[in-house]
């Protein structure tokens, strides 16, 4: 198991661009809220910027996933159908986080 | 178990295990750690389907006289591949094959996580080329997904050596071979989002690629943030996340397909507007080389300077094609028509004056393209490529004879092009005196003291076509 880096440096690099402090910390501060603790395997470098820009995206994709779930929910419940056919995901309840 | 030898082509990046190509064999050691999880990964459905269906390279124990003396003691457990019969590296592909090999790269990796795996690095590196077709070679990379991983640790390697080598080639023309130089590293934000100046901040997707990537890649976490890899308690909720997130890449590096499926180069209109060929004349040189293949029933042939590859498609009707040129959208074309009507032709942007070296680790990580092509083709095609190398390259005709003699283990079909013809001056220009040595004789000379020539014939447009054979068993 090897330690989780998490600086970008396998490149001759250029001048990065100037640090925004407020980005970062929004960043960061996601990352708080989502974050749940566990070692990584991976052997190479997953890189700042691309670690930090999945964890915004996820931060969208992952609520539009609870969105999808109530919305099958509600339209089960006023139609009572158990969402789009061929659809698995609506087929569940939603689960708590 | 030690690090391979030095000269021998291997990877030993991986601490799961090393690869080493031993005689014919290709095998590769999979350290104590992970022999049961490589065992268990190979019986895995979804592994099986992906070898049978020919997307990834086939894997079985390797028997013990194939293991080498110096691999039988060490531990752990060495399992063999399919060998894949010619190697290419990504920085001899065309651009449409590097965007192929990351379609397929992400098609395996969604297939995978339907299954609880995932790819832990994603490089062109772990891929190879049978024919126009991609095969993902590097089997120790696919790994269990841990419960609640939403992020893909491997994202950014795929980044910088698909997607970013791409969009330079796409949006500034900057060659695959440049931005590849290392396979495994590529072509990092920063540095594409300085070529690409204010441009990285007008269209969406080059904002999310190159512009914001770049801006955050010095942003340095607070200590114990993103110390660990963050997961999501829910785990289909994460996967969720990577499912959409891997699937917005496929569908990127689609249209990036369709894009590079669309530039014509100005070789491809070439057969149209040719013309210092008459009708008859190319009917006549059709009808040689066909009648050459028909006769020789060669095994594997190499198209040096195939140019549009009309050649090369004519050779895969009879054999397995390797076509190279220097012109990397010509390449592109010719692969772009082999891969859908599935010809057995890998085009390869190499230019024969100055051919891919060896590189990586002591120069032994890629070999030579010279090195893989030694003794190898069982006919070589030198059509109206002569008169550039010597001109334009610069290259004396008794090398070029050696050289490809040096590859050539049987026949040579070869056009000789007179500095009368109108395509000699036009790279000559009037430099005429300097080539000299550039005379029928000569080269007719220097063909006869490797090769014996076996058929001549002149064309009306003053061309002459060669068809020799290989003196001795050429394995020099």
């Amino acid at each position: 198991v090897q330690s989780f880096q998490v600086r970008d440096d396998t490149m001759p690099s250029t001048p990065s661009a100037p640090r925004r402090p407020i980005t970062r910390t929004a960043f960061a501060s996601l990352a708080v809220v989502i974050v749940g603790i566990s070692p990584a395997s991976a052997y190479i470098d997953p890189g700042t910027g691309s670690m930090l820009l999945q964890l915004l995206a996820a931060g969208v994709v992952g609520t539009v996933f609870y969105l999808r779930r109530w919305g099958a929910v509600i339209t089960a419940w006023l139609f009572g159908r158990q969402g789009r056919e061929g659809d698995e995901r609506t087929e569940d309840p939603p689960k708590a986080d | 178990m030690g690090s391979p030898a030095p000269g021998t082509a291997a990877t030993f990046r991986d601490p799961d295990g090393v690869l080493q190509q031993h005689d014919d064999r290709v095998l590769r050691l999979i350290r104590p750690h992970a022999v049961a999880r490589f065992k268990e990964l190979l019986a895995e459905d979804v592994v099986v389907r992906l070898m049978r269906a020919g997307t990834l390279v086939n894997t079985w124990p390797a028997p013990h006289e194939a293991i080498p003396a110096g691999w039988r003691s060490a531990e752990g457990s060495v399992y063999e591949h399919e060998r894949i019969a010619f190697v290419s590296y990504p920085c001899e592909w065309s651009a449409a094959m590097l965007a192929r090999a990351a379609e397929l790269t992400l098609e395996t990796a969604l297939e995978l996580l339907a299954k609880g795996f995932m790819l832990k690095d994603a490089t062109p590196a772990n891929v190879l080329f049978r024919g126009s077709r991609p095969v993902l070679v590097d089997v120790p990379s696919i790994v269990p997904r841990p419960s609640g991983t939403f992020l893909w640790l491997a994202r950014q390697q795929f980044e910088r050596s698909f997607l970013l080598p791409l969009i330079a080639n796409l949006t500034s023309g900057i060659p695959i071979a440049w931005s590849l130089q290392d396979p495994g590293t590529g072509l990092s934000h920063e540095r594409l989002a300085r070529i690409l100046g204010w441009r990285r901040w007008l269209q969406p997707h080059l904002v999310r690629s190159v512009a914001l990537p770049a801006a955050l890649a010095g942003a340095t976490p607070r200590a114990g943030h993103l110390a660990q890899e963050p997961r999501m308690a829910n785990d289909e909720r994460a996967r969720f996340v990577l499912e959409r997130s891997l699937g917005s890449l496929v569908a990127t590096v689609r249209r990036y397909r369709k894009r590079l499926a669309r530039q014509h180069s100005h070789w491809a209109a070439y057969q149209t507007t040719r013309t210092h060929y008459s009708d008859t004349d190319l009917a006549v040189k059709r009808a040689f080389v066909s009648d050459a293949f028909s006769r020789q029933k060669p095994q594997w042939t190499l198209d040096v300077g195939c140019n549009t590859g009309e050649f090369s498609e004519l050779a895969a009707r009879h054999s397995r094609v390797i076509a190279i040129d220097s012109d990397e959208a010509a390449v592109g074309n010719l692969w772009q028509r082999a891969h859908e009507a599935s010809l057995d032709i890998q085009p390869l942007v190499v230019d024969f004056a100055r051919p891919t070296p060896g590189s990586g680790w002591q120069n032994g990580e890629s070999r030579a393209f010279i090195d893989r092509c030694r003794s190898r083709f069982d006919c070589v095609l030198m059509l109206a490529v002569v008169h550039h190398l010597r001109v334009a390259s610069g290259v004396p005709l008794a090398q070029i004879v050696e050289l490809v003699a040096r590859l050539c283990r049987g026949h040579v079909v070869l056009e000789f092009v007179p500095v009368t013809d109108p395509m000699f001056a036009r790279i000559a220009r009037g430099r005429e005196p300097l080539y000299a040595d550039y005379t029928r004789e000569n080269i007719e000379r220097l063909l006869g003291e490797r090769f014996e020539i076996q058929s001549t014939r002149a064309l009306s447009n003053g061309r002459i076509l060669y068809l020799a054979a290989r003196r001795g068993p050429g394995t020099e």
